[in-house]
């Protein structure tokens, strides 16, 4: 087992440990078992990955209010503690943060629980960084804290526990807007990759949950990305039934929300070049790069328009730029592709040409119209006589688009900075 | 057979161990939280017998730390989690401690050698090729050797 491997499930194991702890199952079979694990991957682990498991171990006694200070901290004026705490979590030096909150402090339980939430999910602690969460909300329902355990979950993999959380906010009659709204969106990412059957009644739950923020007075208490990110979710269940129209009223209503969110220009771009509207599309996905889009879709769409318009300037910029970003393999090949013909027509020198079709034959070795492109570009090269240069690529298929982003898109994609940047 | 390794042990390493109690002593037995070692490929076990059944040295053995706070703390009673931060152990077990010298690869009795493979963390191991069984036996000559010693 790897090192890494090794120090998650140690992680995993001790939180379960102090979970029985909890229960009064300290001397159990459980927790005994528990602990021979631990013995054998231990040896897996560093000096100071072992000491780092101990703090944690330390930390999380403040779940059952049995933690005690650090030696290191004892007889430390609270004052000073705290201006370790503000200074460490300002510069986000998080193992820092964390020594400081084992001083004596005199913070609220849940601040406290929260700060250690985010300092411990930065260092990689997942499945701890979640137990805080859940406590900061358990000592103050303030729904941020929950919406930052729905993060933990996500990224640490815990589809089900995801999923479990959603179904007990869908029942609560008096759920947070928030609540609502971070529940579509684990709803989005989970319902992406069911069959068409599942999928409708995902998007049938995720519509209730969107509905149910919007009519809630509290609306307004969510941050503003997280309610354009919700309506972006609408957006694709829509679009998935067949209702563009609709689609492209909740996207407006989403870029009035936050009109710098940059996942709404894209989908509402590519709902309009789904409608078959591609001059208004273009101009969201301009206005998605302006905004640096982090996603492929605008890049891939303008850098084909740019060059069958023979803007080689820009096809050359906008497809390098999309080649850099994560994408499928064949959309990746075609950014190269371009890139390749638009530096060919630029004049750049033939080996940074080939270099780059190269590319773009090992992104997609299948794909016969990069291959016949490479090829005349060798030959062209060589001093043979060819007469058309360019093989056209065709164009990229309306009709599709809005759902390949939304199979693509991750709820942080359509967020932006995570939820936690707002409470900072 | 006996092994007398009284004289031996008072000089040997400075070392801690978590184990259940037997009365005044620790328990001997086949497992983590005994006197003895799990036979086995570490680190599902502590060390592995040939087909023989013998036992070799530096191989594994039974682990011991230099100090009771370099003790894993999932192995610290959590009834000590007052004075000890983070412990997390089972209430049953206890802290024992053997020898008073410097924890470093040196003799710890008839048959048994420690040898550090960390600075926090050591094996005591048989001194030369023997059966498990001769092995067991002298680790469990210490038994009246070893002093409970918690914080």
């Amino acid at each position: 087992m790897s090192n890494d491997r090794a120090l998650r499930e140690v992680e995993r194991l001790l939180v379960r440990l102090h979970e029985l702890i909890a229960s009064d199952q300290t001397d159990s079979e459980a927790a005994d078992e528990i602990r021979d694990r631990m013995d054998e991957l231990s040896g897996s682990l560093s000096a100071s990955e072992l000491r780092r498991i101990s703090e944690l171990s330390g930390d999380l006694y403040m779940l059952t209010g049995e933690e005690i200070e650090a030696e290191a901290m004892r007889g430390k004026a609270p004052a000073q503690v705290h201006a370790e705490i503000a200074s460490a979590f300002r510069m986000r030096r998080w193992t820092d943060l964390l020594s400081a909150l084992r001083g004596p402090r005199d913070l609220p339980m849940d601040r406290v629980a929260y700060v250690r939430g985010r300092a411990w999910s930065c260092l990689g602690f997942h499945v701890a960084s979640l137990k805080f969460y859940e406590f900061a909300y358990a000592t103050v329902p303030n729904p941020n804290y929950i919406a930052l355990a729905f993060d933990e979950y996500m990224v640490s993999g815990m589809g089900e526990a995801a999923e479990s959380l959603v179904q007990q906010i869908e029942s609560d009659p008096n759920a947070h807007p928030t609540l609502l709204l971070k529940a579509s969106l684990v709803l989005l990412g989970l319902g992406r990759h069911r069959p068409d059957e599942q999928r409708a009644e995902v998007d049938r739950r995720l519509g209730e949950l969107i509905g149910r923020a919007k009519r809630d007075p509290r609306w307004s208490e969510s941050v503003p990305s997280l309610r354009a990110a919700g309506l972006i979710a609408r957006a694709f269940a829509l679009a998935h039934a067949g209702g563009l129209g609709d689609a492209e009223s909740v996207l407006d209503e989403a870029i009035g929300i936050s009109p710098s969110l940059e996942a709404a220009w894209i989908a509402r771009g590519l709902v309009r070049f789904d409608a078959g509207r591609p001059k208004p599309a273009y101009e969201d996905l301009e206005e998605a790069v302006r905004l640096g889009a982090s996603t492929v879709w605008p890049y891939f769409l303008l850098s084909h328009r740019a060059l069958v318009s023979a803007d080689f300037r820009a096809a050359a910029e906008l497809s390098k730029a999309g080649a850099r970003l994560a994408a499928p393999g064949s959309i990746r090949a075609k950014l190269f592709e371009w890139w390749a013909i638009a530096l060919a027509e630029l004049g750049h020198p033939s080996s940074s040409v080939l270099a780059v079709f190269d590319a773009a034959e090992a992104e997609d070795p299948f794909d016969t119209i990069i291959q016949a492109n490479a090829a005349r570009y060798r030959a062209h090269v060589a001093g043979s006589a060819v007469t058309a240069m360019w093989q056209p690529s065709s164009a990229p298929e309306a009709g599709s688009l809005v759902a390949q982003y939304s199979r693509h898109a991750t709820p942080r994609d359509l967020v932006g900075p995570p939820a936690s940047a707002a409470l900072s | 057979m006996g092994v007398d390794c009284a004289a031996m042990t008072a000089s040997c390493p400075k070392m801690f161990r978590t184990m259940q109690p037997d009365g005044q002593v620790p328990k001997v037995g086949r497992s983590r939280r005994c006197l003895g070692v799990v036979p086995g490929l570490p680190p599902a076990g502590d060390i592995e017998p040939d087909a023989a059944g013998g036992v070799h040295p530096a191989t594994g053995g039974m682990s011991v730390a230099p100090a009771w706070a370099d003790l894993p703390v999932w192995r610290v009673p959590k009834r000590l989690a007052s004075k000890i931060r983070g412990a997390a152990g089972s209430n049953g077990d206890r802290i024992w401690r053997l020898g008073s010298d410097l924890f470093t690869d040196a003799p710890v009795s008839l048959g048994l050698r420690l040898r550090v493979d960390k600075p926090t963390h050591g094996n005591v191991e048989p001194d030369a090729a023997c059966a498990l069984t001769y092995f067991e036996t002298a680790l469990q000559a210490t038994q009246a050797s070893w002093v409970p010693d918690e914080p």
